[in-house]
């Protein structure tokens, strides 16, 4: 039991390690469709330039959960931010990862504690 | 027939946790579409699929998976987009469900069931296309 939460942990480390260092213009941009998001399970982080990691969410289609709109991006709207300024990168889950998408997300929002999901949670 | 009714069989839906299934009778009943039609819309939302796709019959009903209850062109997409993202065929039929009612959720396991007013809307453009389909 230790070792497979370790494992999870680990695994969420990963993660938000490759959130953080995405570079940003690596990001996918805000866009109408949002076309270069994968339409695929996976954790992702809406980023700004130079403040970092605003929000961490999950969701079985990342693409599909941003063409609905996302309470974040309203965020950043009412923040006054640049929409050039904001973009979104993400970490597509492997099957092993899928059912503990919510475990993962957790520890990450623990470690980072984003801005956004402070005030939206 | 009539325009709203499904070519899914009820398999999937007998195959789905208690919660999951009283989420798509409401979702049934606030957008005019038969339970087993909003699995299908579920499957087309998730796979980003023309609404009008795919309303021949299912090819069988004999099968022991549950993909083969899913009309042949919808079974198809799903076997795609499985291969594509490396995920067990019928792992999509939970994947699409889990999105349409909660789009923060990835599987059945986090899914917070609630009534989500953008997928409902979806589903009623969905029985709109539907009914236009078979005037």
């Amino acid at each position: 039991m230790n070792d497979s939460v370790e494992v999870i942990n680990a695994e969420a480390l990963r993660i938000l390690k490759v959130l953080e260092e995405m570079p940003f213009d690596a990001c996918c941009p805000l866009t109408k469709e949002f076309a270069e998001l994968p339409p695929s399970p996976g954790i992702y982080a809406v980023k700004h330039r130079t403040q970092g990691i605003l929000y961490v969410g999950k969701s079985g289609s990342v693409k599909g959960r941003f063409k609905g709109g996302h309470k974040a991006l309203g965020w950043a709207f009412m923040d006054r931010l640049n929409p050039d300024d904001v973009g979104i990168a993400v970490v597509t889950l492997e099957l092993q990862w899928i059912r503990l998408s919510l475990q993962l997300e957790q520890i990450v929002i623990r470690q980072r504690l984003p801005p956004y999901n402070v005030r939206v949670n | 027939m009539s325009p709203n009714d499904s070519l899914t069989d009820n398999r999937i839906l007998e195959s789905l946790p208690d919660d999951i299934q009283a989420a798509i009778l409401t979702y049934a009943r606030e957008s005019g579409l038969t339970d087993d039609a909003v699995i299908e819309g579920a499957l087309k939302y998730f796979l980003e699929l023309d609404t009008l796709l795919s309303n021949e019959p299912s090819s069988t009903t004999e099968g022991t998976s549950l993909l083969a209850s899913l009309p042949p062109t919808l079974q198809s997409q799903a076997v795609q987009y499985a291969e594509k993202t490396q995920i067990p065929a019928e792992l999509v039929i939970e994947l699409a469900i889990a999105h349409l009612l909660d789009p923060d959720s990835v599987t059945f396991d986090d899914c917070q069931v609630k009534v989500e007013q953008t997928s409902i809307a979806w589903l009623k453009q969905y029985a709109d296309a539907k009914a236009v389909t078979a005037a």
